[in-house]
């Protein structure tokens, strides 16, 4: 059990890389729609918790947050947002909904996404210069919106066997 | 007394199994908030530069390569006759742009008159409020740090952080970023910066009494200490006088388009010599 558990804590780490190296380079150049581009680690992260529980999720959410926070220097703003987004999935998640995931996902993504944004651009906005619902109204929501549609190609694009793997076959003890 | 100890000690762990998610998130929230409060710092810095190495390799990699529309053209060139002439039209058409851009290009760098260094975008944290673009070019192409960015239609940023073969460029759409600046016509001195909306930028600083309308051009002044006067920053779009205080509230739509940079110059001469020239922000081209 122990094994598999670390496949898959270095598998899902090795795909947030992967992820992250997309958001950064192929995503933020190829696929952005005029400033707006979908937010690859927070699908990650989402469904992380989702499939594994809140614990693994933040922590899974203040890892990823930090890489992103790298590219950004502002160290602890993705984390932050990232760990509430990932806390805030249990409250989407129950069991009956699991049966329409697929489809329920992109929702969960679309709502957890504008909660990243509020805390994400609250606290950008703390200095008063910038107005929080502009960045809201021109970023947050198109982001979300992007990043449920391109949750709902990914989820549709990567084979059940393999999405299942992360519920199935490990059990995290916490 | 060592019962009620032991016994302590044992509620203490059961409320901290049931209470487990919250506390653990506490715990990162928390240590988000003290790194968020201590930026930046050696380590952090250490960490960056791994993570900002290893997206510009993979990006300079990607963007390097085969682009996707293209490969497409290919495959249905082979696949259908019927689509085959459509698409070679848009890659002519493609084509016919980017030929019009990289003319611009070459043309602007053969006529400016300071010595630039063309760079290309291969990274970017498109997320608003903290943009920041990773170009191509670092210390070994004599990219320094605090050097102006711009292309052909004006000012896009600053160099902040400079590696051996990759630069970081904080972008004037950064809210953090703040840049002296004048209008062409009047001279009235000011401050830029970014307010939160798409392609647009505060100017403040101008008294009320003062004369600025809508079209007046804002170019750097020579007050900035970091940049070069006269690069175009953009052009007024919205003077209002009815606010609080002594100064107007001016609106003014970046000369650049942000969300089509790819590529961009930076500006390795530092001398203000050339650029205080009568007619230097003429040398960039006036957006349509």
């Amino acid at each position: 059990m122990r094994r598999k558990r670390n496949i898959l804590t270095f598998s899902l780490l090795g795909a947030a890389a992967f992820f992250y190296l997309m958001q950064v380079s192929f995503v933020s150049v190829f696929l952005a729609v005029g400033d707006n581009v979908p937010d690859l680690l927070l699908i990650l992260t989402v469904f992380v918790s989702m499939r594994l529980g809140q614990i693994p999720g933040m922590l899974f959410g203040f890892t990823v947050g930090l890489w992103q926070d790298a590219m950004i220097d502002f160290y602890g703003l993705n984390a932050l947002c990232k760990t509430i987004a990932a806390f805030a999935t249990y409250f989407f998640a129950a069991d009956r909904v699991m049966l329409i995931e697929k489809y329920y996902f992109p929702i969960m993504i679309f709502f957890l996404s504008v909660i990243h944004a509020v805390f994400f651009y609250a606290i950008q906005s703390l200095d008063g210069v910038v107005d929080f619902w502009n960045l809201m109204f021109h970023y947050g929501l198109w982001n979300s919106l992007y990043s449920a549609v391109t949750a709902f190609v990914i989820y549709l694009s990567i084979p059940l066997r393999t999405l299942d793997y992360v519920r199935f076959n490990t059990i995290y003890d916490f | 007394m060592l019962w009620k100890l032991r016994n302590f000690y044992a509620g203490l762990k059961e409320i901290l199994y049931v209470y487990r998610h919250s506390f653990v998130f506490l715990v990162l929230v928390i240590a988000s908030i003290l790194l968020l409060q201590n930026n930046p710092n050696q380590s952090m810095i250490f960490l960056r530069k791994r993570v900002i190495y290893l997206a510009a390799m993979l990006g300079e990699k990607i963007s390097s390569g085969p682009r996707w529309r293209d490969s497409d053209v290919v495959i249905k060139e082979l696949q259908q006759r019927n689509i085959e002439l459509a698409s070679r039209n848009i890659v002519l058409e493609d084509a016919y742009m980017e030929n019009v851009r990289l003319r611009q290009l070459v043309e602007f760098r053969s006529r400016f008159p300071l010595s630039v260094r063309p760079a290309r975008i291969i990274a970017r944290e498109s997320r608003p409020a903290i943009s920041n673009i990773v170009l191509d070019k670092g210390s070994a192409d004599g990219v320094r740090l605090h050097q102006n960015v711009i292309n052909e239609y004006g000012l896009v940023g600053q160099i902040a952080e400079v590696f051996e073969e990759h630069s970081v460029c904080q972008m004037l759409l950064d809210k953090n970023f703040r840049v002296a600046a004048k209008i062409q016509r009047t001279r009235a001195n000011g401050v830029v910066f970014w307010l939160g909306n798409p392609d647009e930028v505060a100017f403040y600083g101008v008294l009320k009494n003062l004369d600025v309308r809508i079209g007046d051009v804002i170019l750097t002044s020579e007050y900035s200490e970091y940049f070069l006067p006269n690069f175009r920053v953009g052009v007024v779009t919205e003077v209002n006088n009815e606010i609080e205080g002594l100064f107007k509230d001016i609106r003014v739509q970046t000369a650049v388009d942000f969300d089509r940079l790819e590529e961009v110059f930076v500006v390795t001469d530092t001398s203000r010599t050339r650029s205080v020239a009568v007619g230097f922000e003429n040398y960039f081209i006036v957006k349509r």
